[in-house]
């Protein structure tokens, strides 16, 4: 075999001072908590991310105002010029603070430029004026974005843009506000269609502008979901967008299936009431022989593949592929694409 | 609980204070630790700190009762059990899925439809680790090279948290010595283990986090959309990934080992600077490579038998270590491509055809060649199918524009393998002139370190590549 034996090892250079440790606790100890202050707007937005909780309660109180002394004491400032020279926009905590004023995070339609309804007919599409795609969302379009992206450009009539947020969705928009990005994206990208995927991270407390939050699995929750869900394909529709909801699949806890059936009936029950969005249903195509969740299923040659991540819940590739072709399957239908 | 996160940070501090505090109680000290290294490695998932604890028992009875017999053949009957139940536990929880339905698979190509159960199996973390340190151990005491430990010090040994989940593969020889050895708190190589640390840190939430977003993630999946120079890009991203990942990992590991008084074996010596494939395993992953070579390619014969031998020993070390890394036909053949090409690379050393001056210009071609025979490896390695495969080397002839290749790109690629041939001589000097700081200016170092690994990194944690594993 090919190892014999091990390189000099550099970390044991005799010439190298040592220290005693107690001292090595107290480096530790203080560089961790002066890197503490140098990073309190970073941290202090991980903290307020999470979900509601003890845990998010806790990390919140604590890094407040560890961020409030980092931004008085000015220690902050170098963070914010790095991410001020890579370009990133990344809040601040009096912006990650929950706004007292009008919610505009969770009723973008209101603040839409009057539109008149565009016309119900799809224009043609071709290899020369291609039909923009942009495939948006949570973690489930990680693995199944890119695919959507592979199976569609392979037509030469699409032109795809793939973008996800781990842990987003419509329930926290104090972490990332999707109804202000997709209005963005419209007006920047302007893409025939939207494939939303949503909902992985939503069967959690919503946040409310005023900084209150809507428990989860209450009459309170489904209503303020359901509202934020029709003012998503409200505002794309009415800019003259089509939209496929994704919904999710079937998954391996049965405390999250009672979850995703919930989310899923109100995504197809509120597209059924825009023209222009169609709801994708994904549960039954990963559904066992017995009709419950199955993590291997037939691919398109009939051999049994993986198809679902050890969490039960994400696609691996030959899953996101399944769920890739199905569809683009109907969206090539709609707008008259060939499949090969 | 991952090594980047304030969890794991608050979670050190508390557990290398009490290292150091409960020193001079021995017992407290091994007690403190196997709770600290269980609690760490039940943060992931609870339930399979029973595996661990099982694990533990299974060996440790199966090591007194050899060391206790002094007959060869139940010595040997008790060592077959533990191997068994050993690979028996790791064949279950990893390659169940695999064998079930790639026999499934195959046996419907024959119109024959097999009746075997599918069952949804979590992979737990660090398992082929773990069991490999677990199997070092009785193998070594199988042959006499050591005596049972008592259970509180294998316990230890088996659940140490720095490497519990992603290696190194330290074995208990290297290990429980340590835990009698009189280690002195006044001289604790800090500077050491802070540069790993640091070092480890940047190379994982910097170089490879970054990479994979950038590049690497995107050609893999989507090969058809990037031209040939952002496919090329993107496969040597990921060689750069799977390093930056892995030996930052390792790092890591091997840094906070030091600030608690222990020393780890090396696991990465500087990998593309190979000049063959054999020097590559010298210099990747080393410890599972030494272990592969003393309880799988010796015993299977090693190169002592006839030429034909050698190479179906290598052939079959390196598909089995294939598998270990991961349960799927790619990484099957992943570790057959390597096993081939050390066996070509035995033959012409064997038959005179892999001589001649050793120059320069050959030198560069030989670390040329082996890196990128080693960078086609790592396509199989990384891509999720053979068909995937094709179509990534398919890419490589359709050169276009390569808007992807960014200068940041180009700048992590060329700065992950390029630091490779930064002598270590200059290294050291430069650790050692750190050591030499006081601990202020040290501590600003570090907090500054700290400010540029979360400004530079992307956003959110990435687990480690070897976790999967």
């Amino acid at each position: 075999m090919a190892v014999e034996e091990a390189p000099p090892r550099e970390r044991q250079a005799e010439e190298r001072a040592t220290i005693p440790a107690g001292i090595v606790i107290l480096v530790v100890v203080t560089s961790l908590l002066i890197g503490l202050f140098l990073n309190a707007p970073d941290i202090l937005r991980t903290a307020q991310r999470q979900e509601p909780g003890w845990e998010r309660t806790i990390g919140v109180a604590l890094m407040e105002p560890v961020a409030a002394v980092s931004h008085f004491l000015f220690l902050d400032r170098p963070r914010m010029l790095i991410d001020s020279i890579l370009g990133r926009e990344r809040p601040q905590p009096e912006a990650a603070t929950p706004p007292t004023t009008a919610p505009p995070a969770t009723t973008p339609a209101t603040t839409m430029p009057a539109t008149t309804l565009p016309s119900d007919t799809r224009r043609e599409v071709s290899a020369a004026d291609p039909l923009i795609m942009y495939i948006g969302g949570d973690s489930m379009v990680g693995q199944f974005g890119p695919m959507l992206d592979n199976r569609a450009s392979k037509t030469g009539m699409v032109e795809s843009e793939v973008v996800y947020e781990f842990e987003s969705g419509l329930s926290r928009p104090d972490f990332i506000d999707w109804p202000q990005r997709l209005v963005q994206v419209s007006e920047e990208l302007d893409p025939d269609v939207f494939v939303l995927y949503f909902g992985g991270n939503d069967a959690q407390s919503i946040y409310m502008p005023d900084g209150s939050w809507i428990e989860f699995d209450t009459p309170e929750w489904e209503e303020e979901y359901r509202r934020r869900v029709d003012d998503v394909m409200t505002l794309l529709e009415e800019r003259g967008h089509w939209v496929y909801w994704m919904g999710l699949p079937i998954v391996s806890s049965e405390t999250f299936q009672e979850r995703v059936r919930l989310m899923n009936s109100i995504y197809e029950e509120v597209a059924e009431a825009h023209p222009r969005v169609t709801f994708i249903e994904a549960w039954s195509l990963f559904e066992g022989p017995d009709g419950g969740y199955s993590e291997y299923l037939p691919d398109e040659e009939g051999n049994l593949v993986d198809m679902r991540l050890d969490d039960g819940v994400h696609y691996t590739t030959a899953g996101a592929i399944r769920l890739a072709n199905h569809t683009f399957e109907i969206i090539a239908e709609d707008w008259e694409i060939p499949l090969e | 609980m991952l090594f980047p996160t304030i969890q794991f940070a608050i979670f050190f501090v508390v557990v290398l204070t009490a290292n150091w505090l409960l020193l001079p109680h021995r017992r407290q000290w091994k007690l403190f630790m196997l709770g600290a290294s269980w609690f760490f490695y039940g943060s992931w998932d609870w339930r399979f700190l029973f595996l661990l604890i099982g694990s533990t028992v299974l060996n440790q009875v199966a090591a007194v009762l050899m060391g206790r017999s002094r007959d060869q053949r139940s010595r040997r009957l008790v060592l077959g059990g533990a191997v068994a139940a050993n690979l028996g536990i790791i064949a279950w929880f990893k390659y169940y899925g695999f064998f079930v339905t790639s026999a499934i698979n195959f046996f419907r190509t024959f119109g024959i439809d097999l009746p075997l159960p599918l069952l949804e199996i979590t992979l737990p973390v660090g398992i082929s680790f773990f069991t490999f340190q677990a199997l070092s151990y009785v193998i070594d005491v199988y042959r006499q090279k050591e005596e049972p430990a008592p259970l509180l010090d294998f316990a230890v040994y088996l659940a140490f948290f720095p490497q519990l989940v992603a290696g190194p593969i330290v074995r208990s020889t290297e290990f429980i010595p340590q835990l009698y050895t009189r280690k002195d708190p006044r001289r604790v190589d800090a500077a050491g283990g802070f540069a790993l640390i640091v070092g480890g840190l940047f190379k994982k939430v910097v170089v490879a986090n970054t990479l994979a977003g950038a590049i690497v993630d995107p050609v893999f999946a989507s090969p058809s959309q990037f031209t040939a120079l952002e496919v090329l890009v993107g496969v040597y991203g990921y060689a750069v990934q799977i390093y930056a990942d892995f030996s930052g990992y390792t790092d890591i590991a091997i840094g906070a080992a030091t600030l608690m008084g222990f020393t780890f074996p090396d696991n990465f010596n500087n990998p593309y600077t190979a000049l063959s494939i054999q020097d590559f395993w010298r210099r990747w992953h080393m410890t599972l490579s030494r272990w592969l070579r003393d309880y799988l390619y010796i015993p299977l014969g090693g190169n002592r038998g006839t030429r034909t031998r050698t190479y179906r020993n290598l052939m079959l070390t390196m598909l089995l270590g294939g598998l270990w890394h991961g349960a799927a036909w790619t990484f099957v053949i992943w570790g057959g491509y390597h096993g081939a090409l050390l066996a070509w690379e035995r033959w012409r050393s064997e038959t005179g055809r892999a001589t001649g001056p050793d120059t320069p210009g050959r030198r560069i071609l030989a670390r040329l060649t082996t890196f990128h025979l080693v960078c086609l490896g790592w396509i199989l390695f990384r891509a999720d199918s053979m068909a995937r495969v094709g179509e990534i080397l398919s890419r490589l002839l359709d050169w276009g524009p390569a808007p992807s290749v960014t200068p940041a790109v180009l700048a992590l690629v060329v700065g992950g393998i390029g630091v490779q041939f930064i002598p270590s001589d200059f290294r050291v000097t430069l650790v050692n002139s750190f050591s030499r700081l006081r601990p202020a200016a040290m501590t600003a170092a570090l907090a500054g370190s700290l400010l540029l690994l979360d400004g530079l990194g992307p956003e959110g944690v990435a687990p480690f590549i070897y976790f999967q594993f």
